[in-house]
């Protein structure tokens, strides 16, 4: 099943790393900031975050980590559009579409989704769904939450596809290894 | 000569403008033919019928159900009769809430009820933020095609139009434009006061709003600001989260080619949340609804799911563009459509005939609407031309009393004479009318 969803989310513009197995996913995220040449970065509530805020640490920007403390809306809206790219955790794949699930938790899941020009998913421990419809039959009832395919993309101009419309240019899914 | 036969003729003798709609219409329907086939389309669209048809069948109580859920999240829930009761609504409610300006995600139904102009003359400042609405919003147009509104403007133009209003310096790269677009568009997302967005589903069991996207617009709308006003059709109702499977598959796949969308949102009020609005309302909107769902002919229209399949199909269309129909909905579902919401029915009573009823849109309905069925009993409906209403009229008149029928055939010959079209003695060969035949027979 993740075989399909990577194969689904490459079809779709998105980015795919295997995270390494034991591996310290915070440590890779590093790296691959620092290759990207990003300074700044606003980081997501998500149980597996306190580890990757701890990594980042001195080494890049953490303009917000949302794990940690809260932000009013105001502020946290700034500080997720200044950033050069955002971390977060997802609550789900699903293979078919080759979807990510983002709940909005109060953790600003979806600004950090939507706001900076990069999108960095750490997914190598998230449950693997199906299809939407087996992720529908269990999904919260309480959450608003998304369904995120690849970055966001328009063909408003004569069909022609365009990535990076008003969210994401790039989204990078560290998934399980396959 | 009618407007829409006027709009008709201005459009046949576009040559870009056919080429610019044929183009579109191909390759959106080649994308979308190659994902449909992955699906069993004729038992996945029987589901998607189905569940659609519940949502009409059991209309108010989904609604209450709706209403129970989305309310106990924190959301507040509007009705409205009518296009202006919706508009006045949403203006009352930004007004009250001090939001002056703001951001509006693509909305066929805000098109509907003339929410844009609403706004504008309540001093409102809203900016149309999906890339093709914004065009044409800067270019004062109407949406061409239900979900892909800039379809009838070449790159070439959109280059001008932003050189122009932007004052920036001219480019026709897609690419370009868009990021041109988004930078502008961005800053008017962070000071933005409210979000305004259609809505494509209602969960009844959970009160989520279900708003499919590709530009990531619609979330930000409804995260941002903090207020958030949706505005949708009182049909769009399903009843439980599972519903969406089969309907979000058929509507991807059928509007842009897709899979899926890169965004779904399933949105509720969480007033709590700092991602969230501190004010979520959500605006129905009857408008000739609940009446159509009441006709046996046409309630199957309100099925509809707006994924602009039929349109891209429609050999009318696809020479014609949206414009000529001068209807908010264009194409098949608009012929109908526009016939059924409002104030009164058959406002738009040409368009049913701008069809040759070769049934391509019923093919690909993802709900399997009959729509050619439904165009011809709206033909059957429409008034006819008035030529023939005063013709009409005067038969029955003239045929009343034997003396009217003398007089009116006395008349008839002298205007027929008199135009030429009745030479004298023409008329009865044996030089008597048919009325002094008449009489003469009775008298015998």
């Amino acid at each position: 099943m993740t075989g399909l969803f990577r194969q689904r989310w490459l079809e779709s513009a998105g980015e795919y790393v295997e995270a390494a197995p034991e591996g310290d996913v915070g440590r890779e995220l590093l790296a691959f900031l620092q290759a990207e040449g990003i300074k700044s970065v606003v980081i997501g509530g998500s149980p597996l975050m306190p580890i990757v805020g701890e990594r980042l640490a001195g080494e890049v920007e953490i303009l917000a980590d949302f794990g940690r403390a809260g932000y009013e809306r105001e502020t946290a809206k700034l500080l997720c559009s200044r950033a050069e790219a955002g971390i977060s955790g997802v609550d789900a794949l699903i293979s078919e579409t080759g979807a990510l699930v983002v709940s909005s938790t109060g953790r600003a899941g979806f600004m950090i989704s939507s706001l900076p020009p990069l999108h960095l998913v750490v997914a190598h421990e998230a449950p693997v769904f199906r299809s939407q419809e087996d992720f529908l039959a269990v999904a919260p009832t309480d959450l608003s939450f998304s369904f995120i395919t690849g970055p966001s993309r328009t063909a408003d101009i004569e069909k022609r596809l365009v990535l990076g419309a008003h969210g994401p240019k790039r989204v990078v899914v560290w998934g399980p290894e396959i | 000569m009618s407007l829409v036969r006027r709009n008709i003729k201005r459009a046949l003798d576009d040559r870009k403008l056919g080429r610019a709609v044929l183009n579109s219409c191909l390759l959106s329907t080649e994308k979308r033919d190659r994902l449909i086939s992955e699906l069993d389309f004729q038992s996945t669209r029987a589901a998607a019928r189905l569940i659609r048809q519940r949502s009409l069948d059991e209309n108010r109580p989904l609604l209450e159900r709706f209403k129970e859920s989305f309310e106990k999240a924190g959301g507040r829930l509007h009705y409205a009769l009518t296009a202006e009761a919706a508009c006045r609504i949403v203006v009352d409610i930004l007004l009250k809430a001090g939001a002056l300006q703001g951001v509006k995600a693509k909305s066929m139904v805000t098109e509907e009820i003339g929410l844009g102009q609403a706004l504008h003359r309540a001093g409102i400042d809203a900016v149309e933020s999906d890339l093709g609405e914004y065009i044409i919003q800067l270019a004062g147009e109407r949406p061409s095609h239900i979900t892909a509104p800039a379809l009838h403007r070449s790159k070439e133009s959109i280059g001008r139009l932003f050189a122009d209003r932007l004052k920036i310096p001219y480019t026709d790269d897609p690419q370009q434009l868009t990021e041109i677009a988004r930078s502008v568009l961005r800053r008017r997302y962070i000071d933005a006061e409210f979000g305004v967005s259609g809505a494509n589903f209602l969960v009844a069991e959970t009160g989520h709003v279900v708003v499919v996207e590709n530009e990531g617009n619609g979330r930000l709308g409804a995260s941002l600001p903090r207020i958030f006003v949706a505005v949708t059709g009182i049909e769009k109702v399903v009843g439980g989260l599972s519903d969406l499977a089969p309907l979000l598959a058929l509507l991807a796949r059928s509007a842009t080619g897709q899979r899926a969308t890169a965004y779904v949102n399933a949105l509720l009020p969480a007033p709590d949340v700092s991602d969230a609005p501190d004010e979520f309302h959500l605006v129905l909107v009857d408008n000739g609804r609940r009446r159509t769902m009441a006709d046996p002919d046409f309630a199957e229209m309100l099925l509809c799911i707006r994924c602009g399949a039929c349109l891209n199909v429609c050999p009318v269309y696809r020479s014609v563009g949206g414009h000529a129909y001068g209807s908010v909905y264009p194409g098949p579902m608009g012929a109908v459509l526009s016939n059924l919401l409002g104030p009164r029915m058959m406002m738009h009573h040409e368009l049913p005939f701008l069809s040759t009823l070769c049934g391509a849109c019923k093919e690909v309905c993802p709900v399997d609407m009959d729509l050619p069925g439904m165009l011809l009993k709206l033909r059957e409906r429409a008034p006819k031309p008035a030529i023939d209403r005063v013709a009409a009229a005067g038969w029955g008149w003239a045929m009343a009393t034997p003396a009217r029928m003398e007089l009116a055939g006395r008349t008839v010959r002298t205007i027929g004479r008199a135009i030429g079209a009745m030479p004298a003695g023409s008329t009865v060969k044996t030089g008597m009318s048919f009325r002094g035949l008449s009489r003469e027979a009775s008298d015998k």
